[in-house]
């Protein structure tokens, strides 16, 4: 059987993760090919359905990721709505019977591709270690 | 630099360059020129500013007020003269600087013994109406908020220097002839406390050996990370000025972390202060102590020459850097503009839109961005006025289609999303019989989705990224792969 390999659902906001992302690319930085990019305008934009979704349908981890707090948000404070969103769906995981480590938050600017691969790196050995989403097999 | 006597490289005259500039924007017929003001609120979007902004008084007539200064001559009040670094006094009623615009004298509120303790019937002091021969002084004069129409804003509200005093060890608020790179500016500025003589504080001589130390403030993890920019060249003049226009005998140290000339001329300029006999110093004191005859003292390591130097000095001159405006967060606020790790404002972008913000209509230049000399303080000020000037002419604004919509069917009008929205740019419609929907302005909106995540109702999304969209996406990277 060949070894298990996470499915990562990561949240990008347009203006510094997603450019992050890219940044990784352009660098061509080798990390392993688990993330499942979505790019929405701001991490703000985060809808916590998004996530539960992303659940539902066999993601095995979801990141959000956003620009830097306080200050480097496009918009001013979508991160800090991030922040909030993510910390209260941590808890809400939880209860449905999902480790909240599955979840992750984190800042990455335009110029960080190195960290977008390192947390792409990270999360994908943590969901290793937890094994495929609770959700899936009882779908 | 209104404050400084010469700039760097060329040591050419300040206030003649600037000095003309000034009266020039006074005296322009397209130019109203609001001094001792504040804003107050922005609201609309480009091309349709409403701004408001409060004139606080100034208890002088500027219409009648000739500048003439008597009433600096009689007023009783002395208080610790900002403009001076703190280093004189000024009167109560005073005029910043000989060459200020509008030359009108302006009343301290704070300070003024008739503002401060006069009752009904009992005035007390008075001083300056008597000698005021224009009879400009009006107690009379109230706060007035002015209310302006503007198709642009351009802010150039500019920085503060780093306060010396946070870095103890250099003995800066301890030791009187530890002083900043500022109060040296004053000094041998003839407009200056002492009349343009380099004194050391404590004895009132002139000092046989004066220490820069570099970098107090920046480069520095501790305080601030990033390099003032301006710091090194300023340095590099204030030694030649004192070779130059005090003395060739001072023995000049200059102890410096890197020496950072970037800019045109700057590095021929630093060959220049080398030539001239500064002695240079790779390396940076840790502490700086005084000796029990009032002179200064510090070791420090040269890393060009492996050495340990002792350095004794009548005056040590610390070169601080830039921070941001103490208001700088309330101006961000008021306008709704994005700042840096640094707190500096951010431009659009650093490379390609360097003097305009993230709001269309807001446009930004000199050192409200960050550090950086008067060069390039004025190439971004006429930078931004030709932006301003380009964005007010075309008559139209280019937006990108990603803007946030309501759904009137499903709003309930709950208003979560007006107080969520970074840029007001959401109102409340009155639709008649007491129902109030929400109404997107589709020039303020920048298409965040903060509105969309957070209505209850899913009545408002984001055209582009709408909740089917996104959900969309999620399915689609999901299921089958």
């Amino acid at each position: 059987m060949s070894e298990f390999q996470p499915k990562i659902v990561a949240f990008c906001c347009n203006w510094c993760s997603y450019a992050g992302a890219d940044q990784a690319g352009l660098r061509r930085l080798q990390y392993p090919p688990t993330a499942r990019i979505v790019r929405i305008m701001c991490s703000g934009r985060l809808d916590p359905v998004f996530v539960l979704e992303a659940f539902k349908y066999g993601a095995d981890g979801v990141l959000v990721a956003g620009c830097h707090i306080p200050t480097d948000c496009h918009y001013t404070s979508g991160n800090f709505k991030a922040e909030r969103r993510v910390l209260l769906l941590k808890k809400l995981l939880e209860q449905l019977g999902l480790e909240p480590e599955r979840l992750r938050l984190e800042w990455i600017s335009a110029s960080e591709g190195e960290k977008f691969a390192r947390v792409m790196e990270e999360m994908t050995q943590k969901l290793k270690e937890l094994g495929p989403s609770p959700l899936k097999k009882s779908a | 630099m209104a404050k400084f006597s010469k700039v760097f490289p060329s040591l050419d005259c300040a206030s003649c360059i600037l000095t003309p500039r000034m009266a020039e924007v006074e005296s322009h017929k397209n130019i109203t020129l609001l001094t001792y003001s504040e804003l107050q609120e922005v609201s609309g979007s480009a091309g349709n500013f409403k701004v408001k902004i409060l004139k606080k008084p100034r208890y002088v007539d500027p219409a009648l007020c000739t500048g003439c200064r008597d009433c600096t001559t009689v007023c009783p009040v002395k208080v610790p003269n900002e403009w001076n670094m703190g280093m004189d006094k000024r009167t109560a009623i005073y005029i910043p600087f000989p060459e200020a615009v509008p030359r009108v004298a302006t009343v301290d509120e704070e300070h003024c013994l008739y503002l401060k303790h006069s009752k009904p019937g009992k005035p007390v002091c008075g001083k300056c109406v008597e000698v005021c021969k224009a009879k400009a002084i009006n107690w009379n004069q109230k706060p007035e908020v002015l209310e302006v129409e503007a198709g642009a804003i351009l802010l150039a509200v500019g920085s503060e220097v780093f306060d010396a005093r946070r870095v103890p060890q250099l003995g800066y608020g301890l030791y009187k002839n530890v002083i900043t790179s500022m109060e040296f500016e004053r000094m041998i500025n003839s407009d200056g406390p002492t009349g343009g003589k380099v004194v050391n504080p404590v004895t009132g001589e002139t000092p046989k050996v004066v220490a820069f130390i570099q970098c107090v403030g920046s480069r520095d993890e501790k305080y601030n990370p990033y390099c003032c920019r301006i710091g090194c060249t300023a340095t590099l003049k204030h030694a030649a000025l004192l070779k130059e226009y005090v003395s060739k005998d001072i023995d000049i140290y200059v102890c410096y972390n890197d020496m950072r000339t970037v800019g045109k001329g700057f590095e021929e300029f630093y060959r220049r202060v080398r030539d001239m006999g500064v002695k240079f110093i790779r390396g940076l004191p840790s502490e700086v102590k005084q000796k029990p005859d009032g002179t200064l003292s510090f070791n420090v390591f040269d890393t060009t020459t492996e050495t340990l130097y002792e350095v004794n000095a009548d005056l040590v001159v610390l070169a601080i850097g830039l921070v941001p405006s103490p208001d700088i967060e309330k101006v961000a606020k008021l306008l709704k503009l994005s700042r840096g790790h640094d707190g500096f404002l951010l431009e659009a972008h650093e490379k390609l839109r360097p003097v305009e913000t993230l709001t269309d209509g807001i446009f930004v230049a000199g050192s409200c961005l960050g550090p950086m000399d008067i060069h390039d303080a004025t190439s971004e000020a006429m930078g931004a006025a030709s932006k301003v000037m380009g964005f007010l002419s075309t008559g139209e604004i280019v937006k990108e289609p990603i803007v946030a919509k309501v759904n009137e069917d499903l709003c309930s009008g709950c208003r979560v999303c007006v107080s969520v929205c970074p840029f007001d740019a959401i109102k409340m419609e009155d639709k008649g019989e007491g129902k109030f929907l929400a109404k997107v302005d589709e020039v303020l909106c920048k298409g965040c989705g903060l509105c969309a995540s957070s209505c209850p109702t899913a009545a408002i999304t984001t055209q582009h990224f709408t909740d089917e969209q996104i959900r969309a996406q999620v399915r689609g990277v999901l299921v089958g792969i």
